[in-house]
């Protein structure tokens, strides 16, 4: 089968033991839905063997650190992300990972509900609609999308009516489940259901979403500013990094020294 | 409460060719072609992807380097 680095790269983590899930832009793009993602980003498991055996790969591909705490179950567990880079052939491989996805409330679940298909372990679709909640105004054509295909083409109204993005097809959604929309918290889908004008119920749309990307934009703000001194040793380190060709096992003992400082 | 195990059902179907509607409002149609491949056909997809961005991605940072 011909595939893309990330993909080998996955197969790769996994046969050295780690468990991984494919998650956001990769994710959509598996799902058909997103044409393109330039990073792989991955879930780990919050544990030393699997930290471990990414970590073992991704020294095998002459990978540096980019800014980011280190791939250790201490700091994945506080919330932080991993970032590395590397040459593949023609490809700039940049590859991320968390453990505990921003919006997600049940880790249990979300590796329960994970989909297994071909060699591919990846974020079910009612997971990627939460971590694509982001601050970045094009995901929520991404979680309209996927709201359409899982729920409106599949009958899952909780779907359909909770994520739709536009009236079009959330008026639509409610015609089809007028009794699950009238127990719907979702101001947009009230305003249908009280049969309110367009604008309101576009106005709704508007808000409902800015709400979340303000909510997504101070979250990395906080952590911004949380990690201001991590930041500058990062910045020294990775100087000193690129003048002495300093394997990642390395970066990453260094990294662990300096990343005490993150709460 | 949304039923998981729909949703899990929901999942593994877009993992499988499938069509989304024409006037669907939220995806080009270079999306909508992506999810008529199979999973191979969609690797492959990102594939190509993949070369052209790296290789945009060094234009650009030549251009920088050259200003």
């Amino acid at each position: 089968m011909a595939i893309n680095s990330y993909q080998t790269l996955h197969y790769e983590f996994v046969k050295a033991g780690a468990n991984v899930l494919l998650s956001s832009g990769q994710a959509c793009v598996m799902y058909g839905i997103a044409a393109f993602s330039k990073d792989g980003d991955w879930i780990i498991e919050e544990s030393d063997a699997s930290c471990r055996a990414v970590l073992s790969v991704l020294e095998r591909k002459g990978a540096d650190y980019r800014l980011g705490a280190p791939l250790d179950v201490r700091w994945l567990s506080k919330g932080w992300t991993s970032h590395f880079e590397f040459r593949d052939g023609d490809v700039r491989a940049r590859v991320d990972f968390c453990s505990r996805p921003p919006r997600v409330p049940g880790i249990k679940d979300m590796w329960k509900n994970a989909i297994h298909k071909q060699g591919i372990d990846i974020v079910d679709a009612g997971t990627l609609i939460l971590i694509k909640q982001t601050r970045r105004v094009r995901d929520y054509s991404v979680i309209g999308a996927i709201a359409e295909v899982v729920g409106y083409n599949e009958k899952i109204p909780e779907i359909a009516l909770e994520y739709l993005q536009d009236y079009e097809l959330l008026n639509k959604a409610v015609s089809e489940w007028p009794k699950e929309a009238k127990q719907s918290s979702r101001e947009a889908v009230q305003l249908l259901v009280a049969r309110k004008n367009r604008k309101d119920v576009v106005s709704a749309l508007a808000v409902e979403q800015d709400n979340k990307i303000q909510q997504d934009d101070m979250r990395i703000r906080r952590m911004i500013e949380s990690s201001r001194e991590f930041q500058e040793q990062f910045a020294r380190l990775k100087t000193e990094w690129k003048m002495g060709a300093c394997p990642l096992s390395g970066q990453h003992e260094q990294l662990m020294e300096i990343a005490s400082s993150l709460s | 409460m949304v039923d998981q195990n729909r949703i899990r059902k929901a999942s593994l179907h877009m993992l499988e060719p499938y069509t989304i509607p024409a006037d669907c409002p939220y995806l080009s149609e270079d999306q909508q072609e992506l999810s008529r491949l199979d999973l191979e056909k969609r690797a492959e997809w990102m594939a190509e992807w993949l070369v052209l961005a790296s290789r945009t991605d060094e234009c650009e940072e030549q251009g920088k380097n050259e200003e």
